[in-house]
């Protein structure tokens, strides 16, 4: 159990802008030496936020990209079939090929071997369910069993994330090991400190204004909502460039053609409203 | 920790009551937290609960309700952002701030209305709508009628005067329910209170916005039944061991067999068959089970989907191709799916179900239907019911009508509820969302 307890102005410091909430979350995680599952749409910062405490909590941050297909190869560990071939060539007596000499360590190996670390598990969704049943002993015990060399346990003080962007539903037994959090959109007040930290010269007001827009076009029920990245970085272009139109470079912001007629279609409705046109 | 362990047990059984269930680990884990951190006040203690014992989204949702009824305190939404603009008026604003007392608002806005007669059996929507509708309410949102030269600022000035209208018909509601609580004896509460639980209100009766969000659940409730149905039928990719290839991988290696190779596992994929009459019986409830349909296809290909009215059409390519807003055009292009008279026919959509390929030849499928079984006084044969309950494995089905009406006029739901593993009323997102966990796929023999 840690007893260091974060606040939002660690957070602020690492240019991570979280909620209250986030952080209560994370400090129950660190005490109860729990893994903690980050659930929510793709570009909230769920991939930040575990980069972010890993420079908070000085943790050296190893990551595992979850993809279809994934087992325990590319995850824990693999033989080194070459090298052990090549050593019984040159050395006929050689007889412990199953040694940490032959052993390739892949991402949950390290960061089981590595004393003080982050451990990034990156959309488990994409995973699939028999992997999810693998990463079961590695989240309660902290530790994995390789059958040739018995069971290695975790060096301690390591901290687990896991981030899903909720395209399938993850295991029962998955979610009861793990604290969880989901992690939205985020609000007005916090996009706007991410607007100001991201973007030079801009004015608060200016930030908050953007930020509420954002917040208009996310309410629209498009298909694939604007992630605060994507409008960080349309602000930063629109600001810096001084294009003053909402409907110019929309293509940085909305990235799908259904979801952009949309928008403009709205523009219009907003602007016709403006003028009195609509009553 | 000012929450006793004892008040904390008591919840989790309020909870389980409700049917929302917590392993004992998280429960412990909980007390081990509060314990050791010793929080200054029960709020916050209450807060942490809020955060620590779900485990999904949908249970946290749930949770907060549960919570404003056992402890009587609601966990905090986040304050809605109000953004000051230049051009509002000074006179409403007090430093730079909207006055946002909307408790006196509303108190203001129900004194000058007039006399209301709360004995009336109205709903309270009712009355607030007629305040909306008074000119004292249209002042008080006046000052956001203000012109701008920017499309920013109209925008931005449109999302304040949103957020300033929601909060100010909550709080007229809440100061509505207050006084007419006072007439309560006359009434059955029931008649009184607003339901206030969106997953149990009939998707009938769900207005544009809680529809939305209640589609978006229930798209979710469709990934989850895909995810039931991969985790039964899916099985190792590998088939037997491939002895020649491996033999001769081994060569690569100077003859040690560290490579095995496996033959490709050839084997019938149990399908998950999907049916969802969309006749106009139906009505709004078709949206939802096409919603669902989507959920399934977009996780699981080994799925057909299909509607029906008096003939039987395949949609599995359309909804893979669809996007989640577009969903109701299958609905809008209703008159491609009729076949004969537009009246629904589970006689001949079932026969043309059956004589289809997606069924032949296999019997390890299950089959999910969603409809009212209204046939228009048309009869089911026999032979029907009984080739349906040999071609599939299972077969679940959510009724739409009220089971009261089951099995009267032309419902002829008697006849498949005997073929049925499982079969339930389905009307809101609460039914939907315990149906499908009740799903229990069972495991195909090899």
């Amino acid at each position: 159990m840690s007893d260091k307890k974060l606040q939002i102005k660690d957070f602020e410091k690492n240019n991570y802008f979280a909620t209250q909430e986030l952080v209560d979350v994370v400090n129950a995680a660190l005490f109860l030496d729990k893994p903690l599952l980050i659930e929510g749409p793709a570009g909230t910062g769920k991939t930040y936020l575990a980069k972010s405490l890993s420079n908070m909590l000085s943790k050296e941050l190893i990551r595992l990209q979850c993809h279809e297909g994934i087992d325990e190869d590319k995850a824990i560990y693999e033989w080194d079939y070459k090298k052990q071939l090549l050593s019984i060539q040159n050395d006929k007596n050689e007889k412990d090929l199953f040694t940490d000499e032959y052993l390739i360590e892949r991402p949950i190996l390290k960061s089981l071997k590595t004393s003080d670390s982050l451990f990034l598990v990156d959309e488990i969704d994409r995973s699939d369910e028999e992997f999810e049943a693998l990463l079961l002993e590695v989240l309660a015990e902290k530790q994995v069993t390789i059958p040739e060399l018995g069971t290695v346990a975790g060096e301690g003080n390591n901290f687990t994330i896991l981030t899903s962007n909720a395209t399938r539903d993850l295991s029962e037994a998955l979610r009861r090991r793990c604290i969880y959090f989901f992690l939205d959109y985020p609000s007005i007040d916090i996009e706007t400190k991410v607007i100001l930290s991201n973007v030079e010269n801009i004015s608060e007001e200016k930030a908050k204004k953007y930020s509420l827009f954002s917040s208009f076009i996310r309410k629209l029920n498009l298909n694939k909502p604007p992630s605060l990245i994507e409008t960080v970085e349309w602000v930063k272009y629109n600001h810096e460039n001084n294009h003053g139109e909402l409907d110019s470079n929309i293509g940085i912001l909305i990235k799908d053609i259904d979801d952009q007629k949309l928008y403009k279609e709205k523009l219009k409705e907003n602007n016709d409203f403006k003028n009195g046109s609509v009553t | 920790m000012i929450l006793k362990t004892d008040q904390l047990l008591r919840f989790s059984q309020f909870c389980k009551e409700n049917e929302l269930f917590f392993s004992s680990d998280r429960l412990s884990d909980l007390i081990i937290f509060l314990k050791k951190n010793e929080l200054d006040n029960q709020d916050t203690e209450i807060n942490f609960l809020y955060h620590l014992l779900p485990t999904n989204k949908l249970e946290k949702e749930r949770l907060k309700d549960l919570i404003n009824e056992f402890f009587g305190y609601s966990i905090s939404a986040g304050q809605e952002e109000f953004l000051h603009l230049d051009g509002y008026k000074l006179d409403t604003m007090t430093d730079g701030q909207i006055n946002m007392d909307f408790k006196n608002i509303s108190d203001d806005l129900l004194n000058n209305f007039g006399d209301i007669d709360f004995s009336r059996p109205v709903s309270n929507v009712y009355w607030l709508n007629q305040i909306k509708k008074s000119q004292n309410y249209i002042d008080e949102i006046a000052f956001f009628d203000i012109e701008f030269n920017s499309a920013l600022d109209s925008i931005v000035n449109n999302q304040n005067k949103e957020t300033y209208v929601e909060m100010l018909d909550l709080a007229l509601l809440e100061r509505i329910q207050e006084l007419r609580n006072q007439f309560k004896e006359a009434y059955v509460p029931s008649d009184l209170s607003k339901k206030e639980d969106l997953q149990e209100k009939d998707f009938l009766f769900t207005d544009s916005d809680e529809r939305n969000k209640l589609l978006k659940e229930t798209r979710q409730l469709g990934l989850i039944l895909a995810n039931k149905f991969i985790r039964y039928s899916n099985s190792s990719s590998k088939g037997k061991l491939n002895f020649r290839k491996t033999i001769r991988k081994s060569l690569q290696s100077g003859g040690s067999l560290y490579k095995t190779v496996f033959k490709p596992q050839i084997r019938k994929k149990p399908r998950l068959i999907l049916l969802c009459d969309i006749s106009g019986s139906m009505a709004l409830y078709s949206l939802f089970g096409l919603t669902l349909l989507f959920g399934v296809v977009q996780r699981f290909r080994s799925v057909k989907a299909f509607v029906f009215i008096d003939g039987l059409t395949e949609i599995t390519k359309d909804l893979q191709r669809l996007k989640v807003n577009n969903i109701k055009s299958i609905l809008n292009s209703w008159n491609d799916y009729v076949k004969v008279d537009g009246h629904s026919d589970y006689q001949k959509s079932f026969d043309d179900l059956l004589a289809s390929k997606s069924v032949f030849n296999s019997n390890s499928n299950s089959l999910l239907v969603i409809g009212d079984a209204r046939n228009n006084y048309r009869s089911i044969d026999k032979n029907t019911i009984y080739r349906l309950s040999k071609s599939f494995k299972d077969i679940y089905w959510m009724n739409p009508e009220r089971s009261q009406y089951w099995n009267t006029g032309d419902s002829r739901f008697m006849e498949f509820q005997n073929i049925c593993e499982h079969y339930s009323e389905v009307r809101n997102f609460m039914q939907l969302k315990k149906f499908i966990m009740k799903i229990n796929f069972k495991k195909v023999i090899k």
